[in-house]
């Protein structure tokens, strides 16, 4: 292979002489370069192990999330840390570890969160959790929502509202109403047009520029369309501008839920009965 | 390669001991919990006498004496203009609305095969099951693949005329010819977890009973409203145009439901400290 390339290319070959020892000039004392001990090598791997280490433990720092983020936080969520919703998996690693390997031995129905929590809609509601919320996704769970939870995923908050996207509704669309008011008829339809008018219209966009969905904002709703929010402003809303119903808000959301460990939420409630704390009704 | 054969085989072997040292607790349950477990299904039989102890007494002692004493229900007694409360189908419909508002992931629904609501009518899996419950009368567990929740379904029978009466006259029913002890639906209740801690199941069940007492909350808040508001207190419909106070009626609610609930739970042992 070295004579093709110093065939092909002589004028190399002339620059390369005396950087080659031959059986005529090499010298016994001077046996070529020398390679590194197992001390230096071994070294160089202990200081590797230990940078990469703590490279990787530095991407625990909160300082750092934003190198580990899938995308930009949602609007309001700008200042959360990622534990706040990626909370630790119950049980210890070994614990999950196990229950893995034995979901895939077939020993077990399903298999275990590594880590970190699956961040679900109780996650999401351990802060937004309201009384009066005008579409809970509890609310969905019921059976004949079946066909709305099939087509957008209705009764998880991610259907509307996925993290990491820089945005407030990550719906493409605001015709999403059709899926459960598509037979909507009211008696006496106090609104201009009318509500059948616009169902038949199929004009699903206008829906959300007289109702506000989870119904947090202070504000009367209008009778007449024209009166309603322009549907450029709930868009400009959907990607993070202020709301255009109002800004004032009936509730705020609480973060310090979100530091609740997964097994005591559902269990222990503030203001509920439960086995330790208020005593059972 | 010998020692490569060792190494691999000792980390196999650490492999399969860290595993069988760490065996993760039986599925369903969550991982780091322990305590003695109740299988959600006894949860949900303990649930649902809870909520017939509580029906009943709704439709007996305040519908049924209610109305001898001039108290008004209605299926539209949200309406402000009506002063009335709910009928014993609209009471566990706002017991679910609190429920819902919990904490607790407990879920609640009243449905059936031909409602006067057609928002409550059951569709799917649920459709499926009840045809089985009309069939046998028994309840039916099972896991909703598509909700990702364990359910059961409990018979809801016409128990009183006035429930046969209500439906059949009601212009929006779907069936007009329900006679007293038909099956005329299925409480429905579902949960995330197969089986549960005691101190889980105790959460839910006070869930559920803060939810009894919310509803009923709801309506002694709309009686206040009424035009001739009842008085409240200690006093009952059956003495006269009266109604007991929310501790008063929550305390019958317990009299009547708690035997059988300890009864279900007491073989679950005590609280995990």
């Amino acid at each position: 292979m070295a004579a093709d390339r110093n065939t092909a290319r002589p004028d190399n070959f002339k620059a390369m002489r005396g950087r080659y020892t031959t059986s005529a000039n090499r010298t016994p004392e001077r046996p070529g370069p020398r390679r590194p001990s197992a001390f230096w090598k071994h070294l160089g791997l202990a200081i590797g192990a230990v940078v990469g280490a703590l490279w990787l433990a530095s991407l625990s720092l909160p300082e750092r999330s934003d190198w580990v983020a899938r995308g930009p936080m949602n609007t309001g969520h700008e200042r959360l840390a990622c534990p706040e919703c990626h909370l630790p998996a119950p049980g210890t690693v070994a614990q999950q570890f196990s229950a893995n390997v034995y979901d895939w031995m077939g020993l077990r129905e399903r298999s275990s969160e590594f880590g970190s929590q699956d961040v679900d809609s109780q996650v999401c509601l351990d802060c937004h959790r309201r009384p009066d919320d005008r579409h809970p996704v509890s609310r969905f769970l019921e059976p004949h929502f079946v066909e709305a939870r099939h087509q957008i995923g209705v009764h998880e908050c991610t259907a509307c509202h996925a993290e990491h996207h820089g945005k407030r509704v990550t719906l493409p669309t605001m015709g999403f109403c059709v899926h459960c008011h598509g037979d909507t008829a009211l008696q006496d339809d106090p609104i201009v047009p009318t509500h059948a008018a616009l169902v038949q219209a199929e004009s699903w966009h206008t829906c959300l520029q007289c109702h506000d969905f989870h119904g947090n904002h202070h504000r009367q709703t209008p009778t007449r369309l024209a009166d309603g929010v322009a549907e450029a402003r709930v868009r400009a809303y959907f990607d993070g501008a202020p709301s255009p119903y109002s800004t004032v808000k009936h509730w705020k959301a609480v973060p310090s839920r979100a530091l609740i460990p997964k097994e005591k939420r559902g269990t222990f409630m503030d203001g509920e009965p439960s086995a330790r704390g208020a005593p059972l009704e | 390669m010998r020692k490569f054969a060792i190494a691999v085989a000792a980390i196999a072997l650490v492999l399969v001991v860290l595993i069988v040292a760490n065996a993760p607790p039986p599925d369903g349950a969550a991982l780091g919990s322990g305590g003695a477990r109740v299988p959600i299904a006894t949860v949900f039989r303990v649930l649902e006498q809870e909520n017939d102890a509580v029906r009943a007494l709704w439709t007996t002692r305040i519908v049924g004496a209610g109305k001898r004493s001039g108290l008004r229900f209605d299926k539209h007694w949200r309406d402000e203009a009506i002063d009335a409360g709910p009928l014993p189908a609209l009471f566990l419909r706002e017991t679910a609305e609190s429920l819902r508002r919990s904490r607790v992931r407990l879920h609640l629904f009243l449905g059936a095969e031909f409602p006067i609501n057609a928002a409550n009518r059951f569709t799917g899996l649920q459709a499926r099951y009840f045809k089985e419950i009309r069939r046998t009368g028994a309840p039916v567990f099972f896991f909703d693949d598509d909700i990702g929740f364990h359910t059961a379904m409990f018979s809801d029978r016409a128990v009183a005329e006035a429930c046969v009466d209500c439906h059949n006259r009601e212009p929006e029913s779907m069936k007009k010819d329900w006679a007293l002890g038909d099956i005329m639906g299925a409480t429905t209740w579902a949960y995330p977890r197969g089986e549960v801690s005691l101190e889980e199941a105790l959460a839910m069940l006070g869930a559920l009973r803060a939810a009894f007492r919310a509803a009923y909350g709801a309506y002694l808040a709309k009686a206040a409203s009424f035009a001739r508001p009842p008085p409240v207190g200690e006093q009952w419909p059956d003495e006269g145009y009266f109604l007991p106070a929310a501790d008063v009626f929550m305390a019958e609610a317990r009299r009547r439901a708690s035997p059988a609930t300890l009864r279900a739970l007491l073989p679950f042992g005590r609280i995990a400290e």
